[in-house]
């Protein structure tokens, strides 16, 4: 468990002390599930100050966490950029996956949700200069890969081809049956294992039914342990992930035992999953103070979704997709739709500018891609996490109100900006990318106007003469 | 929030190519609107675009190579759109809009992922005239509704206009 890690790495455990659990609770019914229109506690007055442009279709951010201030923008085309803790931008790429192959590209970019979405620097990337990367194949037809490289500590702002080619090693090469609905956002937890995000494969409306089939790694969040050193296994499951053992083979008893253990049995069950009945999470973050998990499900036509798992999760949590999008039924026919909720609720959602087929159009809180940014702890902020909307440009905050004991969702900016993606820096300040990105006549992910890097700051602190982004004057 | 039917982009503030101007010129472009009774019409110098999230004035000026025809000519100067009604004008308005918006808003401008356009009430209440759509077109607004005038010319952008028009019934 998370909370155990997270315990030790504070030296708790050592002081004789206990660890409070997180006063966070998740939602047991829908009327606790928080909505845009609530209201942080405190006052929250945010800004996003440009830190660096010229980015090439934006598609992730991250901070290696080794003490040189530098952040790693990731661009859809397959490059990764470095930003130093000036804001300027290296000209030469920190890896460029477009070179490594004289045949072509290695990564597929042909619709827009194809391409290089994430990076995540190994916890202690400063000894092993291990970094992880996770695109759709050109080479595989489009399946994902995640693919570990290791920096030449003489060259630590540029992973050479020649470098890229000879240390890659690949973790895992993952299917895509359609071209939309990867997900691709990595994170290592504060237990050191990777998190991955998985969208159910695409199309629309889970045509394989992912979400709520355990022999996919489609519509999951997985988690695995990289620190095998040996490059002929890519990777272990960890002893606690909920269904590593769930479809080992045994002999068969009928009785004796009890139906809770006839449960526990999944044939075919994926060991590396940790959660499912997600639809596309593309961005998910642990907040660094307490290892709780956010993770944004990017909705389908009419909600989107944040779910929260405490540090003390134990895993096998099922978010309903596609049973259930948020507190919707799914598919959504009316305002009156009755189902089940299956599963574990989100804390908050937000509606699409038509929350139900037939509904009068909204002109407020309203949304179509929820993007977490990362967990804000500062300006303010205890535990917030912060949400892009891809779509309306809308930034909210989403946090726990000791006093009311529940969650909250507050409108903090509304912005021009086209949120992908988000992180933290080292010094935990949430970080921001948007793109130019589009849909329509894609002509490919270098022909789009560049987008840039933000850095949210409060709004008393951005310095002088700072560019900060255009934001809706009420 | 601030006025999105704003006299002060109304009136003699200059060229709407300008950049940002400083205060005393905008307070001279309200006294004008003022002084013009609030017609609405433009003066000769032409009109203050502003940008939709913040009403702060935005540079208008062509993109490199672009040619600015006579109707984008015509329209920065009077906020008319002469394309309005021009059946050559709109259908290839209509191919913009097929190649450029319907992913967002539909064919039939009803909305999915971006707002309805045929609506009564626009997201931007400063949509329902002509300049306001074209600033919103233009410089864009929030999230996805980007500034397509870094992807076309002003004078695809009249055209588009004059097609939406035609959607809302």
């Amino acid at each position: 468990m998370r909370l155990k890690v997270v315990a030790r790495l504070l030296g708790i455990a050592a002081l004789g002390l206990t660890l409070p659990v997180a006063a966070q609770t998740v939602p047991k019914s829908a009327d606790e599930v928080a909505r845009p229109g609530g209201k942080l506690p405190g006052t929250v007055n945010i800004a996003l100050v440009k830190v660096a442009d010229g980015f090439n279709d934006p598609t992730g951010v991250a901070s290696a966490y080794d003490g040189t201030g530098r952040i790693f923008v990731v661009e859809r085309v397959g490059r990764i950029r470095v930003v130093d803790k000036d804001g300027k931008v290296q000209e030469e790429p920190f890896l460029d996956l477009t070179k490594l192959n004289p045949l072509g590209s290695e990564v597929q970019t042909g619709f827009v949700e194809q391409g290089l979405w994430s990076v995540a620097f190994h916890p202690r990337f400063r000894e092993n200069g291990h970094f992880f990367v996770h695109f759709s194949s050109l080479p595989f037809n489009g399946a994902a890969l995640i693919v570990r490289f290791t920096v030449d500590p003489s060259s630590p702002n540029v992973v050479t081809a020649e470098q890229a080619n000879k240390t890659a090693k690949v973790i895992m090469s993952i299917p895509q049956p359609y071209y939309n609905h990867y997900g691709g956002g990595m994170q290592f937890g504060p237990d050191g294992y990777l998190y991955i995000g998985k969208g159910d494969g695409g199309w629309e409306g889970d045509p394989l039914d992912a979400g709520q089939r355990l022999d996919t790694h489609l519509g999951k969040m997985l988690r695995i342990d990289v620190n095998v050193e040996d490059d002929s296994i890519p990777y272990k499951v960890p002893a606690d992930n909920p269904f590593r053992a769930a479809s080992r083979d045994q002999l068969m008893r009928l009785f004796g035992v009890t139906e809770l253990d006839f449960s526990k049995i999944r044939i075919g069950a994926k060991p590396e999953i940790w959660a499912y009945g997600l639809r596309n999470p593309y961005m998910f973050h642990f907040d660094r103070k307490n290892g709780g998990l956010f993770i944004a499900d990017v909705g389908q036509n009419h909600l989107e979704e944040i779910n929260y798992q405490p540090a003390n999760s134990k895993g096998g949590e099922n978010y309903g997709w596609s049973r259930n999008m948020g507190t919707n039924c799914h598919p959504m026919t009316g305002p009156d739709d009755k189902c089940p909720q299956v599963g574990v609720l989100p804390i908050a959602e937000y509606p699409h500018e038509e929350p139900y087929p037939g509904a009068q159009k909204l002109t407020e809180n309203w949304g179509c891609s929820a993007m977490a940014l990362g967990v804000a702890n500062y300006a303010g902020m205890d535990g917030v996490l912060l949400v892009g909307d891809w779509c309306s440009g809308r930034l909210w905050g989403v946090g726990w109100d000791k006093s009311a004991n529940k969650w909250q969702m507050q409108e903090l900016l509304h912005t021009s900006l086209q949120f992908t993606a988000g992180n933290t820096d080292e010094d935990g300040t949430v970080l921001a990318v948007n793109c130019y990105c589009f849909y329509l006549d894609d002509k490919g992910p270098t022909a789009n106007p560049p987008g840039a890097l933000w850095r949210v700051v409060a709004a008393d602190q951005v310095p002088a003469g700072a560019e900060v982004a255009r934001v809706r004057v009420r | 929030m601030q006025s999105d039917r704003s006299t002060s982009r109304q009136g003699g503030a200059g060229s709407a190519s300008s950049p940002a101007r400083p205060l005393f010129h905008r307070i001279g472009a309200v006294a004008l609107a003022l002084a013009a009774g609030l017609t609405g019409r433009a003066s000769a110098d032409g009109i203050v675009f502003r940008h939709a999230l913040d009403n702060q004035p935005i540079e208008v000026k062509p993109r490199q190579g672009e040619v600015v025809t006579e109707a984008v000519k015509t329209f920065l100067a009077s906020g008319e759109n002469p394309y309005k009604g021009d059946e050559v004008a709109l259908s290839a308005g209509k191919k913009l809009y097929l190649q450029w918006c319907q992913g967002c808003h539909l064919p039939d401008g009803t909305g999915r992922i971006g707002p309805s356009l045929i609506d009564d009430t626009y997201n931007y209440p400063r949509t329902n005239t002509d300049v306001g759509m074209f600033e919103v077109i233009y410089a864009g607004a929030g999230g996805a509704m980007q500034p397509f005038g870094k992807r076309m010319s002003q004078d695809d952008i009249l055209k588009i206009m004059a097609y939406v028009r035609t959607l809302k019934k």
